[in-house]
């Protein structure tokens, strides 16, 4: 059949199109049904060196930056201490500013020995790098003792927030799906009315989670603002850590429950550190 | 090693460190919650200058780079990617490519593009994703981000020799 190759050569852009468009949709379509995890996550640990290697490279430029910047002020400011006595105000400037860190870290610490789990602190080193799926990447990998499937927590306004769970771990990194995501479902409750329901993501993409199956009864009784917390069940997330607060009530005549939309707790674009617990291990 | 190889291992890794800053580095600099896809507008410009070939091989690789780093199905983004490649690579030799009105006309409509593939997909395969609503706001952010972008990303990679016009053979 002389036909064929010569068609091949003929046809090399298209061809390659046509197999590259096949192997595509066969990665996508046994990737769905978990085939290729390992080869994902062998992927994945490669990969997230570079991520590493990036997010230390701009922390490395930022400190940089950072202290040319400190080094002209603090010239300054002994050009200007000859004169004025300035020493004393600067010194008295760093003692404050040393307060506050000191308060904050002291905060933070408060509330990670406050954790009745095991836990394991971790920092934020990257986000999705496509706008229409929204994962986070820690620093923490398997040779940390992260596992899938762990819930991952934050501390941010006071309070204990929801922030997802483990997916995927490499062995130095780790992929969090967080609850804003539509495949992420929670089970939760009303704080103060105590009424269950089933949180999920939004699928539009905006940051706000729906809380739905909420007893209709509970339309009198729910309050805006009111707290929704994880309610253990699933087993998937422990109890008692906070989700969001409602912000706006649906109520469909043709339906049984009430839908809810909840404000996250957690402010995802500012997150910086979280916290992921073992709650095999308390 | 060839003119093309060195564009299609040059492209691809633009492309994929590209990738690797959107995941790292543009989150500091993003519009209610949306980056820009330079990794799109280096495809862009890959394509029109080297053809369906060097651009669709790009594509697939960055891609590929792009699933392992995020939590889409493996060859989502590859496909994404190679689709845009390909169709972008045909137009290769005709389209005079002026210094900023072209790169923000391709650049958008390829945005459009790969926001109607990724939401074709999302719907056939039930990948659960936010999807990339049409003529929603983030689709418009991004967008014009990278049609603001585009302009100088394209005169940048113009310096580049390895990407300067295609030879016939390769495609």
């Amino acid at each position: 059949m002389p036909g064929i190759p010569s068609f091949v050569r003929k046809n090399k852009t298209g061809v390659t199109f046509t197999c590259l468009l096949l192997l595509c949709l066969l990665m996508i379509l046994f990737s769905n049904r978990n085939v290729i995890l390992q080869p994902k996550k062998v992927g994945q640990s490669f990969f997230s060196v570079f991520q590493l290697s990036v997010h230390a490279v701009g922390n490395w430029f930022t400190d940089t930056v950072t202290s040319i910047r400190e080094l002209k002020r603090l010239r300054s400011e002994l050009e200007d201490a000859r004169d004025r006595l300035m020493e004393y105000e600067r010194v008295s400037r760093n003692l404050t500013e040393l307060r506050r860190e000191n308060e904050q870290l002291r905060e933070q610490l408060g509330f990670a020995q406050s954790l009745p789990f095991r836990y394991i602190a971790a920092q934020v080193i990257a986000r999705d790098p496509s706008n229409q799926f929204s994962t986070i990447t820690v620093n923490r990998g398997s040779i940390h003792g992260m596992r899938e499937g762990m819930p991952v927590i934050a501390f941010q306004g006071g309070l204990r927030g929801l922030v997802g769970r483990v997916v995927l771990v490499s062995l130095a990194s780790s992929i969090v799906q967080p609850i804003t995501d539509p495949s992420s479902y929670v089970a939760a409750r009303l704080q103060s009315s105590r009424f269950d329901g089933l949180v999920a993501g939004s699928p539009s993409g905006a940051d706000t989670l729906t809380m739905s199956y909420v007893k209709k009864l509970a339309v009198n009784e729910v309050q805006y603002g009111e707290l929704v917390i994880s309610s253990g069940m699933g087993q998937l997330f422990p109890e008692g850590i906070h989700i969001g607060r409602v912000r706006e009530m649906t109520a469909k005549g043709y339906e049984a429950s009430l839908e809810l939309e909840v404000e996250p707790i957690v402010d995802f674009s500012r997150l910086e550190y979280v916290y992921i617990i073992d709650t095999e291990q308390k | 090693m060839s003119r093309d190889l060195k564009a299609f291992l040059l492209s691809t890794g633009l492309i994929a460190l590209a990738v690797v800053l959107q995941s790292t580095m543009l989150h500091w600099v993003a519009i209610r919650g949306v980056i820009p896809d330079l990794g799109l507008i280096i495809l862009v410009f890959v394509a029109i200058r080297r053809g369906s070939m060097t651009a669709q091989l790009s594509g697939f690789a960055a891609g590929v780079i792009e699933d392992l780093l995020s939590l889409s199905p493996l060859g989502f983004h590859a496909l994404v990617r190679t689709v845009v490649g390909f169709l972008y690579g045909l137009t290769v030799g005709s389209i005079f490519v002026d210094p900023i009105l072209m790169p923000v006309l391709l650049t958008i409509v390829a945005t459009a593009f790969k926001a109607l593939i990724s939401s074709l997909l999302v719907s056939f395969l039930a990948i659960p994703a936010e999807g990339f609503g049409v003529f929603t706001g983030p689709l418009w952010i991004e967008m014009g981000y990278n049609a603001v972008l585009a302009p100088f990303i394209f005169a940048l990679l113009g310096l580049l020799k390895v990407l300067k016009p295609q030879n016939k053979e390769w495609t």
